[in-house]
């Protein structure tokens, strides 16, 4: 049974493994931190693309953790949607490995952060590629326990304060989840997740599958930050170091929220018309509500931050439609998310590196002094803001076709008005923070060291390129096996059941 | 107002448990998973203790899980309370009464073997890894109410915190060289209620009862510096 199913625990494992040493050694030896950091998160990545490949060659690949065959072990399941969420899992987090390198000198025990971020990128691999209910809760405590830490990270008092309110509604969440998974146990007997599937569908619908179904719009939607639950993120986000709000807000909200939503909701419980209808509710909600709040900011991350809870709406509103169009627009979206968020936060973080603020009326033509930076923010404003040749544009257009499509006009019609919301709060970015004359009092500023302009740069390429998705060569191994996992619906527990024999 | 909705609210989400659980048999031979459990476990894992079978070899993998979740909380906890403001407390501590010191001496030595009895034997008698580390830590709390002077080494505890999730992973990673799969039992099994049997329980159990001992102890020291 050597072969290629045994890339699946390595995701976990190397990510534990690079947490575990970086403690031991990174205590003493100070490059060895920023080495693992950059090194496991590279591996990690470089694993990804090998996952991909091997959905797209030997289909879904089930392992059985321990040698025990669902359902009385763990199992672990890799297919297209699980693929694509790895790839962007660890491509963000390399690039924000590397960037860490220059941009966490300022802090005292950097061994600590990248034990804890690699804890972290661990945690969101697992919630991804496991196949168990169960596991998936531990996973995300994992995840989560570990970014509260890091939005405490900085331990002044704001810190402090946002990661305490973070810990109290994110661990609601857990509860709620945790909740769920107790009730779905006792119901079905087994947390094997394609199990249950089965044992679901045999039973048919009752009270307790709408009890749960709400407990996990609850749950998982708190961790997404979708609307009426988002209150938390506005302070955790901007209160992280720059590379953990890019982490938080690029990948986590996805991986611990949107990923786990769409795996029980298609997967698991089944889709239907009214969870359909409430995530589109709750999509479009997110996406006019944190358009409107993050206008009206004046602290670069902060706005960032609201704009991350617009743009989660427009990716459940894609997902939410159920149609294959719009299950691919909603993913394509939350790839691209991922890249220009990242990038936007990383921008955020390079401006505080120099400057020493975040306040926008205070900065000022810095394109003079950090031409990377800015230029890095320009090709990511543009593609948040969907102008046609970067990847934003693409992703929106799908979604904005498949409301269409679906007879949806009012969505629709929302996404391309909060569209506008978008690029209005961008170029109010570009003009206070970059454009403009430069102040006297950045007349001495320096453009920020290599690796985090390294880091930028690629993530910067990836925007630009990243239209090439909807190329139907790219994204048929890539975005296609994704959405065909999704749209497989219950009988993914057919095919993981097969797969586990 | 505010305390009629809560009351509302917390009477909807007690309305919806009850109303999903009703129709659901507790304790019948039917729950597939457990009854499987309870019928092979000793004979597919060599464990007499069918919590021990279940924590730490069927489902070990979501128990590596858990105890990075409490590492992580040890370290989490190291880094927002003592980063940057480290100062020596300067003032005396005020020694314990006769009675406590004499007893926590006398105790400490009782405790870590009574802790280290719990997770040895985790596969034979109730108890485990994480009752065991417990009961470790208690023994170290004793000392800091007894014999105040002293202080647990930082860099011991941080060490065998580490060192046990290290090897977590290692044994797991033997089962994958061995059999071809993590976390798989590829030790002897031997026969059921001996010391040494049920293969990598044992070893498991040993290295998470190290890491939660030394890991609450560790939570334990944090706090008590921060306070002083």
């Amino acid at each position: 049974m050597m072969g290629a199913n045994n890339i699946l625990p390595l995701f976990v494992i190397i990510s534990l493994a690079g947490a575990f040493l970086t403690s031991i050694i990174g205590k003493r030896l100070k490059w060895f931190s920023d080495i693992m950091g950059s090194l496991t998160t590279l591996i990690l990545f470089v694993l990804s693309l090998l996952a991909v490949r091997i959905v797209n060659t030997q289909g879904v690949v089930v392992y059985s953790v321990g040698a025990w065959k669902p359902p009385f072990g763990i199992a672990m399941v890799l297919d297209g949607f699980a693929a694509f969420m790895l790839v962007t899992v660890n491509l963000v987090a390399f690039s924000i490995a590397v960037y860490s390198i220059n941009y966490m000198e300022k802090f005292t025990s950097k061994w600590k952060f990248y034990t804890l971020f690699l804890l972290m990128v661990g945690g969101m691999n697992g919630v991804v590629i496991t196949g168990d209910m169960f596991n998936l809760f531990v996973f995300l405590e994992i995840a989560s326990v570990a970014s509260y830490a890091l939005v405490a990270f900085g331990t002044e008092r704001h810190e402090l304060e946002a990661a305490f309110k973070y810990a109290v509604m994110s661990t609601l969440g857990s509860l709620f989840i945790l909740l769920s998974i107790a009730l779905l146990y006792s119901y079905t007997s087994t947390l094997n997740m394609a199990d249950m599937a089965t044992v679901l569908a045999e039973k048919g619908p009752k009270n307790i599958t709408l009890m749960v179904s709400v407990l996990f719009i609850m749950g998982f939607g708190l961790k997404a930050a979708l609307v009426p639950f988002h209150a938390w993120l506005p302070d955790a986000h901007p209160s992280a170091p720059a590379p953990i709000s890019a982490m938080l807000s690029g990948v986590l909200i996805k991986s611990l929220g949107v990923y786990t939503l769409c795996r029980i909701f298609y997967n698991v419980i089944g889709m239907s018309p009214t969870i359909s209808s409430i995530l589109m509710f709750l999509g479009a909600l997110s996406m006019v509500i944190g358009g409107l709040l993050a206008i009206g900011q004046w602290d670069f991350k902060r706005l960032l931050a609201y704009s991350s809870i617009s743009q989660i709406g427009y990716i459940v509103l894609g997902i939410g439609l159920g149609t294959p169009l719009g299950i691919l627009g909603g993913l394509f979206h939350l790839f691209n998310h991922s890249v220009f968020k990242s990038l936007l936060f990383l921008n955020s973080g390079a401006v505080e590196y120099s400057t020493g603020t975040r306040d926008l009326q205070q900065m000022g033509g810095l394109s003079k002094k950090m031409p990377v930076t800015s230029a890095t923010n320009i090709i990511a404003s543009m593609s948040i803001t969907g102008i046609p040749p970067f990847s934003g544009f693409w992703s929106k257009l799908l979604i904005i076709i498949a409301a269409v499509q679906a007879g949806r006009y009012g969505y629709a019609f929302l996404a391309v008005l909060v569209s506008v919301l978008t690029l209005a709060m961008y170029m109010k970015v570009l003009k206070y923070a970059f454009f403009g004359s430069l102040r006297e009092k950045w007349s001495q500023i320096k453009e920020v060291p290599f690796f985090m302009k390294l880091s930028m740069g690629t993530l910067a390429f990836i925007c630009l390129v990243g239209g090439v998705l909807f190329l139907r060569s790219v994204s048929g191994v890539f975005l296609r096996p994704a959405s065909e996992a999704l749209l497989e619906g219950i009988k993914y527990a057919a095919i993981v059941l097969k797969g586990g024999q | 107002m505010r305390r009629i909705i809560s009351i509302l609210l917390l009477g909807i989400i007690a309305l919806g448990i009850t109303l999903s659980l009703a129709k659901i048999p507790f304790g019948t031979p039917k729950t597939k998973v457990g009854r499987y459990y309870i019928d092979k476990g000793v004979e597919e894992t060599g464990a007499t203790n069918i919590v021990t079978s279940v924590v730490v070899n069927y489902r070990a993998f979501d128990t590596l899980g858990e105890v990075t979740v409490l590492f992580i909380a040890a370290i989490g906890l190291g880094a927002v309370l003592t980063t940057g403001r480290r100062k020596k407390p300067e003032r005396k501590i005020e020694p314990a009464s006769l009675v406590l010191y004499t007893g926590c001496r006398f105790l400490f030595p009782l405790i870590l073997l009574f802790g280290a009895y719990i997770f040895v034997h985790g596969h034979l008698t109730p108890g485990g890894g994480f009752q065991g580390g417990a009961i470790v830590a208690s023994a170290f709390v004793l000392t800091y109410l007894g014999c105040r002077e002293r202080r647990i080494s930082e860099r011991g505890s941080k060490l065998a915190e580490s060192l046990g999730g290290l090897i977590f992973v290692i044994v797991g990673l033997v089962g994958l060289a061995v059999g071809g799969y993590f976390l798989m039992n590829f030790l002897p099994k031997g026969i059921p209620n001996f010391l040494f049997s049920a293969g990598i329980i044992p070893i498991l159990y040993i290295v998470i009862g190290v890491k939660v001992g030394s890991e609450l102890a560790g939570i334990i020291d944090n706090l008590i510096e921060e306070s002083e």
